[in-house]
């Protein structure tokens, strides 16, 4: 017994050891992004007035640093691609941990999947996983099942298949991510789509609990940091769903706090200015973030 | 708690040091430490179903001591019905009072008499499968005079219930368990080294390999209607080494543990994939649920020493029971339906015992003929696996229908390298150990101790990577 156990010992001790060594990949992990946002929110250093939060719709359809020098106030965008209403709820928790809470949030709405059960939109664990070093976001990962309880001691537990690959991820091709933190889309190739008549109504019942409760979330911590709170709706290459902005409204106690496209603007309905149904190439997106300043102004 | 929960890592370790450093001295209180840890274990569950493992104990304990009070035939057998149909008819309540009510109300439809019966929302009480059929084999031992009935409670319960192998096998018989409760166990050290090294096997095979395979399984099996033939082939091949991993890696785990505790279990699995022909498959695959059908319903139905058509038909009913006592659904009666098919022509053509040796026992690499029987051997298998995994019997015929479309030969959507040099490696790592319990029994024992050491941080640190978040149960937990 006395050598079984001095032999268990001294290879748990080596094993503790050389599994130290493992750390090298997880914290060499958010090196190999090329977007550091998350991070730089987790550093504390965003530290400012107005702050945009959102999916791509708001990342690629609003320009921080134009509405910046426009209402001379700090603007970061802390948008991102694909990424739901409980999404952006852990951003703003996270930016007010960490960081001087900000004057305004704009959240960018998208029109109607904001809440529905079935969208593409989603939670983005992915942009979590490589700063899983950082205790916060571990036990955030944790929380959400996507990491085991064994990763606040092990790095070996917190080691993703993909953290071995040393190559730095590359921005995809057409976006610039700016000093702001925006994703704009240069003037590239377009897909082919057509502007849409068609309209249906917006059913309630498909929505989510949860995206519901986050979106309640955000509004009664805005409430609470004294923030002001914007909805924005961006435009679509298609007619406007104003079945959704009834039932949007049921869900905000001020109804002034919506800055809703100008939808009589003919310039939305010129395809020069979109990518693609949903999302504004750069110069769609000055025309929509002047539209912005100018509600904030 | 599963064998892969970090629940079982705590417990293990506490486990052991009570039992080697506190009750060391006392076969009594050791037995009773087994005891308690086993409902504790068991209970973790849900502890509500404790009263059923107590209760069938109880029952088999003391009709095996009647029966040995007992002379007379008659009293005698009806002591066994008893037993048998007391542990039977909570198996078939729990386990397949829902299909047979569905299926009778089917039949009635079908022939013009609509009914409507009432199914009940029952929980399948883990391992009930394994523990009642332990009991069983204690009792019908006992009724046919092949051995003595305990008197000693404490070590009866304590093998009714023994934790490593309660919930899935492999169903200990009582000449082999019980006995080891009567002595005292000591403390080797190579025993608990070999332990320790076997439960690491297990947790490899069930973590990296069992369930890396299960999400592409699940993928393809879930959704196979979007997906090509080959990559509908591809999800069967996930799938054998998925329930490969699974099982054997739970039974890797179990008998380890055992050792720690300085029991010896039998072997469940004897690197199956390897085998010639499907008889010697069922010889190396889940052995204890095999013999245990072979001794109490194979022979006493009268085995192979009858006419060959009484013998066909003890084929037939041993592998569609067999099939049957997987779960209660008819894509497990076809699951074992099929391997009767696969076994028949063995049979009828006595060839059924013809390898009995280990594949290649003298040579590194299999013969021409022998690689393409194993290959063969392999087909059928990951074919009948098909059966066994899909959620009922039109999901197998369609799974299979398209499968066999024209895109069988295109190349699979779903083909992810890493994974499938994984289980290459793996399958080189059981080919190199096929001689031994398992894979790596004596692997690298005669190399230094370095390459040794270093060799299995590989293994846990591959174990590490691999554990999700989720604990994925074990798929014989089902059973």
């Amino acid at each position: 017994m006395k050598q079984f156990s001095k032999h268990i010992t001294i290879f748990f001790v080596l094993f503790f050891i050389v599994e130290k060594g493992i750390c090298f990949f997880v914290n060499n992990a958010p090196k190999k992004e090329f977007d550091n946002r998350l991070e730089l929110v987790l550093n504390g250093k965003i530290n400012k007035e107005v702050i945009i939060l959102g999916s791509s719709r708001g990342a690629n359809n609003i320009s921080a640093k134009q509405l910046e020098d426009s209402i001379n106030q700090s603007v970061y965008n802390l948008s991102y691609l694909g990424s739901d209403v409980t999404f952006h709820e852990f951003i703003l928790k996270t930016l007010i941990k960490y960081n001087k809470p900000p004057k305004k949030v704009l959240l960018v709405i998208d029109n109607i999947f904001e809440f529905k059960q079935n969208s593409s939109l989603l939670f983005r664990d992915d942009k979590l996983f490589p700063l899983k070093n950082y205790d916060y976001i571990n036990d955030e990962l944790i929380r959400r099942k996507k990491k085991n309880i064994l990763s606040r001691m092990f790095c070996l537990s917190k080691v993703n298949r993909e953290d071995f690959n040393l190559k730095k991820r590359k921005i995809q091709d057409g976006y610039i991510l700016t000093s702001h933190g925006s994703f704009l889309l240069e003037l590239k190739k377009q897909g082919v789509f057509n502007y849409s008549n068609k309209s249906f109504d917006y059913d309630a019942k498909e929505e989510n609990g949860s995206k519901l409760e986050a979106f309640k979330n955000i509004q009664k911590l805005c409430d609470k940091q004294r923030i002001e709170l914007f909805y924005v709706f961006p435009p679509n290459y298609k007619i406007f769903n104003n079945s959704f902005l009834i039932r949007f409204k049921q869900l905000i106690p001020d109804k002034k706090q919506v800055i809703l496209f100008d939808t009589t603007d003919v310039r939305y309905k010129n395809i020069k200015y979109f990518k693609d149904e949903t999302h504004l190439f750069n110069n769609g997106a000055a025309l929509f973030t002047s539209e912005i300043s100018d509600y904030l102004n | 708690m599963y064998f892969n929960s970090l629940d079982f890592a705590i417990f293990l370790p506490i486990v052991f040091i009570l039992y080697w450093f506190v009750t060391q001295h006392n076969l009594k209180l050791q037995n009773c430490l087994i005891i308690l840890a086993s409902y504790v274990f068991y209970g973790w569950w849900d502890w509500r179903f404790l009263s059923l493992i107590c209760f069938s104990s109880l029952v088999d304990y003391v009709i095996g001591l009647k029966l040995k009070q007992q002379q007379h035939d008659a009293k005698r057998k009806l002591l066994l019905w008893i037993s048998i149909c007391v542990n039977l008819g909570f198996l078939v309540f729990f386990k397949y009072y829902n299909f047979f009510t569905d299926n009778f109300a089917t039949a009635f439809s079908f022939f013009g008499s609509p009914i409507n019966p009432s199914s009940l929302n029952i929980i399948l009480p883990v391992g009930i499968s394994f523990y009642t059929f332990q009991t069983l084999s204690y009792t019908i031992d006992v009724y046919k005079r092949k051995l003595e009935p305990t008197k000693d409670i404490i070590s009866f319960l304590a093998f009714v219930s023994f934790f490593p192998q309660l919930v899935a096998g492999p169903i200990e018989r009582a000449s082999n368990l019980l006995l080891q409760f009567y002595e005292k166990r000591k403390f080797h050290y190579s025993k608990a080294i070999d332990g320790c090294r076997q439960i690491l096997w297990g947790l490899f095979k069930k973590i990296v390999i069992a369930d890396t395979c299960a999400e592409y399984a699940n993928m393809i099996f879930n959704n196979f209607e979007s997906y090509s033939g080959s990559t509908l082939v591809m999800g069967a091949l996930f799938f054998t080494f998925q329930i490969y991993g699974d099982f054997s890696g739970y039974s890797d785990i179990a008998i380890g543990t055992s050792r720690l505790f300085g029991f010896n279990l039998k072997q469940n699995f004897a690197f199956p994939y390897f085998s010639r022909d499907i008889a010697e498959f069922w010889r190396r695959w889940h052995i204890s649920l095999s013999t245990w059908f072979r001794d109490y319903l194979y022979i006493p139905l009268g085995g192979s020493k009858c006419s060959k058509w009484i013998n066909v038909r003890n084929i037939v009913v041993i592998f569609l029971v067999s099939g049957f006592w997987h779960g209660a659904n008819w894509t497990f009666v076809v699951w074992g339906l099929l391997n009767a098919l696969y076994f028949l022509p063995l049979m009828l053509r006595d060839k059924n015992r013809k390898h009995l040796d280990i594949v290649a026992q003298n040579t590194n690499f299999p013969s021409f003929k022998e690689l393409l029987s194993i290959m063969f051997t392999f087909g059928l298998t990951v074919f009948a696996w098909i059966f066994f995994r899909a959620e009922s019997l039109s999901h197998a015929i369609n799974y299979i229908e398209s499968m066999m479309s024209v895109d069988f030969f295109s190349i699979p959507t779903v083909r992810p390298s890493k994974v499938l040099l994984l289980i290459i490696v793996f399958m080189f790592l059981e080919w190199v150990g096929r001689k031994q319990e398992y894979a790596i029994e004596v692997l690298f024992l005669k190399q230094s101790k370095v390459l040794r050491w270093s060799f299995y941080m590989v293994i846990i640190a591959l174990i590490f990577v691999f554990n999700t978040a989720v604990q994925q149960e074990f798929i014989y937990f089902q059973f």
